[in-house]
Formats: structure tokens, C-alpha cells, sequence
């Protein structure tokens, strides 16, 4: 997995791309763990360039959006392919997460 | 019954370490895409074998030592079969129960959510326990499973 981050309009976007399987998944919370702390209000996950997502990267999610609420940032997902989607869908992930269909509509929603 | 003339097998053999079981992935993909393995296949595979192959390395052992996980994958007509073998305390991941997937963001766990994915994933999964070692074997359809 490799991590770009962005910043558009007032949103960081953190791009996770490849596989986010349980040994990557560790440096996702990390970096979005960091962004929180930091203060980030407005918080974006492209996952439209990830292989796929198993449940160690799931954890790293679920602990964002709660600390999300925490601090009151406004945290979202968006880019899931059909794939992607079916392993939220799996999990029952997918009504947790305000989930966008892109990062443009993403960026428009939140920032 | 005699084995497909066209089933090819290659076995990887990892120690117990994370880093070890993440460097597998590339690799079940480039054989399986060799063999014809569709990608969205291989990766849903990839997600099983991350799952069954970290559950092993958190729960296995106690004993701190290195131990090898083998790995074998079977490409056949039609079909994967992925077998994981360790050598680990004895443990069948079929026989726990369901996740709970109710609750909101701040009561989910994730506990368990694993082999909620490898069954989901996969058309059957078998559990063993022969001479002292875990045998998991999956087997996920190629082209048939129509989801």
C-alpha cells in the first residue's frame, strides 16, 4: 500500500492505493491517527486506487471515524469500486461511513 | 479419482511474521494471473489469505520462536484451492461464532470479522487437525460464482 495526501478547498484527501491488507493497514491508521491529532476538521479516504481492503484495514477505518467524532471532523470515504464496495458490504461497513462516489463530490459534500 | 492433467500447484513457504504473510500477496497474483486467475479473484483470495495467515501468526503461537506457515495454492479447472498449514495450537476459525455486525461506529469490533470474510469469499472452507498441525483448506470457483 502507498499513501498520497492532498489538499483541496479546506479537505485533506489521503489517497490509499494497492492492498490494504493487516501489515499496511498499521501506517493507514497511523497517518490518518496523525492528521486527526493534528487538528485536520475535514478528512477524505480515496480508496479508488486500493486492490482491496481486508479487515486489519477495516480496524484502521472504524478507529478514524471514531476519533473523527471525538474531534468533531467531518470524515469520509469515496472512489469504492465494485469490489471494494462488496467487502464494506461484507462486513456491514457500509452505513458507518459517509461514503461518496468520487473525490470531486466527496470534496463538495464535506468542504 | 485422478487430478486434472491441467492443475498447476506452487507452494510458498512464509516464517510468522507480518511483513513475511503481506510479501505473499504480489506473489499469489502473479501466479494466479499466469494461470489465467481472473484479478477480482485474486484478490478476494488475497483478502482470505491475509485474514487466515494473520489469525495464525497473532494466535498461533505461544512460544516466541519462528515457525514456518505453508502455503499451498492449486489451480485448477475452474477453481482455486488455497491450504494454509501451521503448526500452531490447535484451532478451527469455522467453528467460532458470528461476528456481531449490528451497532454503530463507536460499537463495532472488528473481532471475528475475519473468517466472516474468508466464508464469504470462498464457495467452501475445510478444517483439519492432522499430525499436530492446522489445516485450513478453501476453495473459491473461478468464473461460476457469479458475484
Amino acid at each position: 500500500m502507498e499513501l498520497a495526501e492532498f489538499n483541496q478547498d479546506g479537505v485533506t484527501i489521503v489517497e490509499a492505493r494497492g492492498r490494504i491488507d493487516s501489515a499496511s493497514s498499521r501506517d493507514l491508521a497511523a497517518r490518518l491517527s496523525a492528521l486527526l491529532t493534528a487538528g485536520s476538521q475535514k478528512l477524505l479516504v480515496d480508496l479508488s486506487q486500493a486492490l482491496y481492503i481486508s479487515s486489519g484495514g477495516f480496524r484502521a477505518l472504524l478507529s478514524a471515524g471514531q476519533q473523527s467524532e471525538d474531534r468533531g471532523c467531518q470524515f469520509g470515504l469515496c472512489g469504492l469500486s465494485s469490489e471494494v464496495y462488496r467487502l464494506f458490504e461484507i462486513g456491514a461497513f457500509v452505513d458507518l461511513f459517509r461514503i461518496y462516489s468520487s473525490r470531486h463530490e466527496g470534496i463538495r459534500q464535506i468542504g | 479419482m485422478g487430478e486434472p492433467a491441467s492443475m498447476t500447484r506452487r507452494r510458498f513457504e512464509i516464517p510468522n511474521r507480518s511483513e513475511a504473510s503481506a510479501a505473499l500477496a504480489p506473489e499469489l497474483e502473479a501466479f494466479g494471473l499466469s494461470h489465467g486467475v481472473p484479478l477480482s479473484v485474486l484478490n478476494d483470495l488475497n483478502v482470505v489469505l491475509d485474514e487466515l495467515v494473520t489469525n495464525v501468526i497473532s494466535y498461533g503461537y505461544a512460544d516466541g520462536a519462528e515457525h514456518v506457515i505453508v502455503i499451498d495454492v492449486d489451480v485448477a479447472d475452474g477453481a482455486v484451492v488455497v491450504e494454509v498449514v501451521d503448526d500452531g495450537v490447535a484451532f478451527d476459525p469455522m467453528a467460532e461464532p458470528a461476528p456481531d455486525l449490528r451497532g454503530n461506529l463507536r460499537e463495532r469490533r472488528i473481532g471475528g470479522l475475519g473468517i466472516q470474510y474468508v466464508k464469504h469469499l470462498t464457495d467452501s472452507c475445510c478444517y483439519s487437525r492432522v499430525d499436530g498441525k492446522n489445516h485450513l483448506r478453501v476453495m473459491r470457483r473461478v468464473g461460476v460464482q457469479g458475484r
